[in-house]
């Protein structure tokens, strides 16, 4: 069977997993612990008991996934992944599955569904498309956290993930760059744009007063496209004469928190963003391309509480500054391009944008229209509120979980050269870092350049006229 | 009988309720809402009922699970004596022939079988059997023996249904993710 040999990231070590707070190494009395957490879990999130206990089976969500597209495997349907957690909770918490578990499909905690609770809530990028198919809503990758939060509660948790999480608790950020480091970096993004444009076009960094705090994803910081992205919004801010200020103290935008579900790091992540903010005096939060730091982003007056106001995305305020005349963009200087837009799982569907229902999906959208010639749509039903996965969320983005990033890529490659083979697409749009990674890592072994992966703000900072 | 099929009814309704309450709690602790920013905005009650995307993603499927509902509601309100005549014959067609199609790709679709445990063949089994069962009593076998049969399969699926998967019903209006997020 297929299902015997499937993908599992590389396991944290100890010493990461305790400076987050849990065991280094699988306890003794693990199942009890693993029972309890989710009891635990169960009691404070009634949304999760709804999703454990509504579902009929009814198999609408069976072809939804892209990782069960790309990889074949039954595991990766979704109602099969929730299924994992499902018969444990069914075992241990409803009187059926306590008398009688073969009846009712309810299962043990024993080793070997460890062992599949770790490869199969590994698989799921948390992408939530399977949710929209589901009559009920029932939303998988609330599944998925519960259970990756679980499983660290008794030790196991993913490497990447985990050290991440420490990483930008001690730093700030997820490379681990130090001020030094990052004003540096910013300094010969300076220069090279003065080459380029022959204008002094400054990355402030933590200058207190600034209207405007940018954060974003640190992938801006160092690799292409990403860094062209943060080019993209220093010339926008530039243009629009708005103060602004990047922060060394919050120098990130992701919050890979939300990918283990664990509520407590999320938001000492997000904390972070807000003493920033602070400390700089700026009123003003706003995001750059990164989608699941805009869902956290987007929910931040729920995640911290009292007055905290909701975040600005940069293409919303992009939007508005073209809207009213502000800035100016020139899409001839895009000249050749045909560009389809990747929603990002996170903004399409965990999230919105601007005032208006639907935002997330239509600015994007108005701001890439504005700064190309031209704008071409995948198919139907591979995007919008429907959009696949690019197959490396959820914390995926790692060497070791290639083989399936690579497959859960094929549903969205398949989209694409639709859009390339009958609209004549030149270039796929992303707003989001990982996207944007996994993009250029997976879409040659489909068969595509990995060039034709760009972020709007790119484009716009491109078009822009100065 | 009479007796004891309404006090099954009673257990069933205390049931309902019992398992409802707990979706009635606001969500505690978490940041991040659960909500799915639906395109079209608010999902009204309409929508909830109408089910439109699994009309759109699953046209039978959508047929075969309307057929049954609507027919398990027009034969509840037959069994409360709202126009039996007019409800009972195309209410029993609608419940059978929904719950045969459901049944059957159960059975059928390797895919089905894989996800299903044998409680979710069980429980359309007894309903078909409650429904088959009024049926013979209506017009193949009236009679004192039919209705009993009718009754007893009643009581069994008043009882287990507090137990099952019968949560879904609430969930429609309740799912966390169908309140739409930009609440
Ligand atoms: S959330 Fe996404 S990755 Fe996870 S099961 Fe659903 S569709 Fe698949
Ligand atoms: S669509 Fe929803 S109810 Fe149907 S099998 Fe999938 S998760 Fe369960």
């Amino acid at each position: 069977m297929t299902e015997e040999k499937t993908a599992r990231p590389h396991r944290a070590r100890p010493e990461s997993l305790e400076a987050l707070g849990f065991p280094g190494e699988l306890p003794e009395d693990w199942q009890q612990r693993a029972v309890a957490a989710l009891g635990r879990r169960v009691r404070k999130q009634p949304d999760l008991r709804f999703f454990l206990n509504a579902c009929v089976k009814c198999g609408a969500c069976n072809d939804a996934c892209h990782a069960f597209l790309g990889t074949g495997d039954p595991g990766n349907r979704p109602v099969a992944r929730q299924d994992l957690l499902r018969a444990v909770h069914r075992r241990h918490f409803t009187l059926a599955g306590r008398l009688f578990p073969k009846l009712v499909g309810a299962l043990d905690l024993d080793e070997a569904m460890l062992e599949r609770w770790y490869s199969y809530f590994h698989q799921c990028s948390e992408c939530r498309r399977c949710a929209t198919f589901c009559p009920f809503g029932i939303d998988t990758a609330e599944i998925t956290m519960a259970a990756r939060s679980i499983l660290a509660e008794i030790g196991l948790g993913q490497k990447s993930v985990a050290e991440v999480i420490a990483k930008v608790h001690r730093t700030g950020n997820n490379l681990g760059l130090n001020p030094r480091a990052l004003r540096h970096t910013l300094d010969s993004l300076e220069e090279d744009v003065r080459e380029e444009t022959g204008m002094d076009i400054r990355f402030p960094l933590d200058e207190a007063g600034a209207d405007i705090l940018l954060v974003t994803p640190s992938a801006d910081f160092y690799s292409e496209p990403h860094v062209s992205g943060l080019i993209g919004y220093a010339k926008v801010l530039h243009a629009a004469g708005i103060s602004w200020t990047l922060s060394s103290h919050a120098s990130e935008a992701a919050n890979f928190a939300l990918f283990l579900g664990s509520d407590e790091h999320m938001r000492r992540i997000a904390r972070r963003i807000q003493e920033a903010a602070e400390e700089l005096g700026t009123s003003r939060l706003v995001f750059g391309e990164c989608g699941h730091a805009w869902r956290v982003a987007y929910n931040f007056p729920a995640l911290l509480g009292g007055d905290v106001p909701r975040p600005r995305h940069i293409l919303d305020l992009t939007h508005e500054l073209i809207g009213n005349g502000i800035i100016r963009l020139d899409p001839s200087r895009n000249a050749g391009m045909a560009v389809t837009l990747h929603d990002s799982c996170n903004v399409a569907r965990g999230s919105g944008m601007g005032v208006h229902p639907g935002g997330q999906l239509d600015i994007p959208r108005a701001v890439l229209a504005a700064a190309v010639p031209r704008t071409v749509e995948m198919p139907a039903g591979t995007t919008g509120d429907r959009t696949f996965c690019c197959g490396g969320g959820g914390g995926l983005l790692t060497d070791e979980m290639m083989e399936i990033r690579i497959k859960g890529a094929a549903p969205r490659a398949a989209a694409l050269r639709q859009a390339v083979e009958g609209s004549g697409a030149t270039h796929m749009a992303a707003i989001c870092a990982i996207c944007k990674s996994q993009f250029s890592e997976v879409l040659p072994h489909h068969g595509f350049d990995r060039g034709m992966v760009v972020g709007i703000m790119q484009l716009v900072g491109r078009a822009l006229v100065l | 009988m009479d007796v004891l099929v309404t006090a099954a009814f009673a257990f069933l309704l205390g049931g309902i309720l019992l398992r409802m309450t707990v979706f009635l709690r606001r969500p505690q602790g978490r940041g991040v809402q659960p909500g799915l920013p639906i395109r079209g905005g608010r999902l009204g009650l309409v929508e909830a009922l109408l089910f439109r995307r699994l009309w759109r993603d699953a046209p039978s499927l959508w047929l075969a699970s309307m057929a049954f509902h609507g027919g398990l509601a027009a034969l509840l309100l037959a069994h409360l004596n709202i126009a039996p005549h007019l409800l009972r014959a195309p209410g029993a067609a609608a419940m059978i022939g929904g719950l045969a199609w459901l049944l059957g790709r159960r059975l059928v679709l390797p895919a089905m079988r894989r996800i299903s445990a044998p409680s979710d063949f069980l429980l359309l089994l007894l309903l078909l059997a409650n429904a088959l069962s009024g049926a013979a009593f209506l017009w193949l076998v009236p009679g004192e023996m039919s209705l009993l049969v009718h009754q007893g399969l009643g009581i069994v699926l008043f009882l287990v249904l507090p137990f099952s998967k019968l949560l879904h019903a609430p969930g429609i209006v309740l799912s966390p993710s169908r309140r739409v997020l930009h609440d």
